[in-house]
């Protein structure tokens, strides 16, 4: 299982080579290696502190002081790869005085590819006041707000960091259909999360990443036939705890 | 895309600052009070408790003003650069240092408007509780000391701007590198403390540069020397604002941890 088993194909959507980040003297990612290509769903799965919120702030182009080469689209990461990539952090990330509607323009304004029709209708579903300060709302209310306007996007690339973490089985329903239903469907999405269960009929393939390394990357029905065991049920064997 | 960074930020800052405008309205409606009780009412012990308390109270109001300029434009670079906020910051579609720019103008523009209502306020206050003629004789001071002649008014410009831009960058620098991750350990002790010992330095530097230049210069009024003072002072000011760029920018690229 060790052995990595990298997709190959020419229309990447996400290209790493030998990327490596260190936080002080932590290394959070060591030296990985991943081509993901395009239009799939895929897991990026792993205990905490595996490196998952890493990789995904690299790709959004929050941290940029990491080591290697890092390319979307065949683009180096900057101002054109946030352009294509629609990024869900693991923690809200709206000010104090925000309200949905103030939110909406910013990504208005910065984002070509946002649909604003998309949104409200979202908004709608949800029973959210555009005008009612975000500070106000529940946490689960909180995070889907933060995901409809992230799948409000024709985005190239959807980089979601737990987007079901914390939330109750009915919220997380509501977040997987609004995914599903909602990505751009030439578009990729690397979901991180550590409810595999709930997920996994959704993935194409996934990515196992321990202590910063990428221990494995198949296709979920590969893994079925491989080795004859749900992907959660890998997770667990290739994670347990002793 | 930077114009449109510079409108969501003026939004962002004119809700912090709305405070400290307020602030500053709150100090002269009490200092109006005070002169409007004074003129109502008949000279007493009691008044003149409300009196002196009631200016001491819109005094410490306009202190707070100043004091809150600083605090709010580190507040809103802190919590729009390196707070949770600045995931959204830092996935928007625009170059890293147009952020620094953006909020660097608008800093500016608010630290310019907070002068001017303070100035405003101030002039005010002489007039009401000193007259007229007070009021004419003040201005008249600060004109023969600052803006004598168009070399005054230039080099008084001059080193405003100038020190508002590197006293800005200092700010940002020292937030920025307070949260890298050699020195994330209690971020605001270690920020203050990096804000005094640089400031320190520099106004160390200015003061020996001034010393220094002195022996070149013989002025014959007070006016021109303060002038030529003011020019060198505004110069260094611009090599140390220089500095403080090219190690936010170094910092805000390669060294800052989103947490």
């Amino acid at each position: 299982m060790k052995d990595l088993n990298v997709i190959e194909s020419n229309n990447n959507i996400i290209e790493i080579n030998s990327l490596t980040k260190k936080y002080r003297k932590k290394i959070a990612l060591d030296d990985i290696s991943i081509q993901i290509p395009k239009g799939k769903i895929v897991g990026l799965l792993g205990p905490n502190g595996s490196g998952k919120t890493t990789l995904m702030k690299v790709l959004s182009g929050v941290i940029c002081n990491y080591q290697g080469e890092v390319f979307i689209n065949k683009k180096e990461i900057g101002v054109e790869t946030k352009k294509i990539v629609s990024y869900l952090p693991d923690k809200p990330y709206f000010a104090k005085w925000m309200r949905p509607v103030d939110v909406i323009k910013i990504f208005k304004d910065f984002y070509k590819d946002f649909k604003e029709d998309k949104m409200m209708s979202m908004l709608d579903s949800l029973g959210v006041d555009t005008k009612q300060k975000i500070v106000t709302m529940s946490k689960g209310m909180i995070e889907r707000l933060q995901l409809s306007l992230v799948m409000s996007r024709d985005a190239l690339l959807y980089v979601l960091d737990e987007p079901l973490g914390g939330v109750d089985p009915a919220t997380r329903d509501y977040i997987l259909d609004t995914i599903i239903k909602n990505y751009n469907p030439e578009g990729t999405v690397l979901i991180s999360t550590h409810l595999i269960e709930d997920v996994e009929k959704v993935f194409d393939s996934v990515i196992f990443i321990k202590q910063g390394k990428i221990v494995l990357f198949e296709e979920v029905d590969e893994i079925r036939e491989k080795y004859n065991k749900s992907v959660d049920e890998l997770f667990r064997e290739e994670f347990k705890c002793f | 895309m930077f114009l449109k960074l510079v409108k969501t930020d003026f939004k962002y800052h004119s809700r912090s600052f709305f405070m400290v405008v307020m602030s500053v309205l709150l100090a002269n409606i009490l200092m109006l009070s005070s002169k409007g009780l004074v003129l109502s009412l008949k000279e007493s012990e009691s008044l003149k408790i409300v009196k002196t308390f009631l200016i001491a109270i819109a005094v410490m109001f306009l202190i707070i003003a100043v004091f809150g300029t600083i605090v709010m434009i580190t507040k809103v670079f802190n919590n729009k650069c390196v707070s949770s906020e600045s995931y959204l910051t830092y996935s928007l579609p625009v170059k890293r240092y147009y952020h620094i720019w953006s909020n660097l103008i608008i800093s500016t523009v608010w630290s310019v408007i907070i002068l001017v209502l303070s100035g405003l306020s101030a002039m005010l206050w002489i007039y009401v509780w000193s007259g007229k003629d007070s009021l004419v004789n003040w201005i008249r001071d600060i004109q023969k000391m600052f803006f004598s002649d168009g070399f005054s008014t230039f080099s008084c410009i001059f080193t405003s701007i100038c020190g508002v831009f590197s006293g800005l960058f200092l700010i940002y620098l020292c937030i920025s590198v307070v949260n890298t991750s050699v020195l994330k350990h209690r971020p605001l002790m270690m920020g203050v403390l990096a804000y005094i010992v640089i400031f320190y330095f520099q106004n160390k530097v200015i003061s020996e540069f001034l010393k220094f230049c002195q022996n070149y210069f013989d002025l014959d009024c007070l006016e021109h020397t303060m002038a030529v003072n003011f020019l060198i002072s505004g110069s260094v000011c611009i090599v140390f604002g220089i500095i403080y760029y090219i190690l936010l920018l170094h910092t805000i690229n390669k060294k800052l941890e989103v947490d």
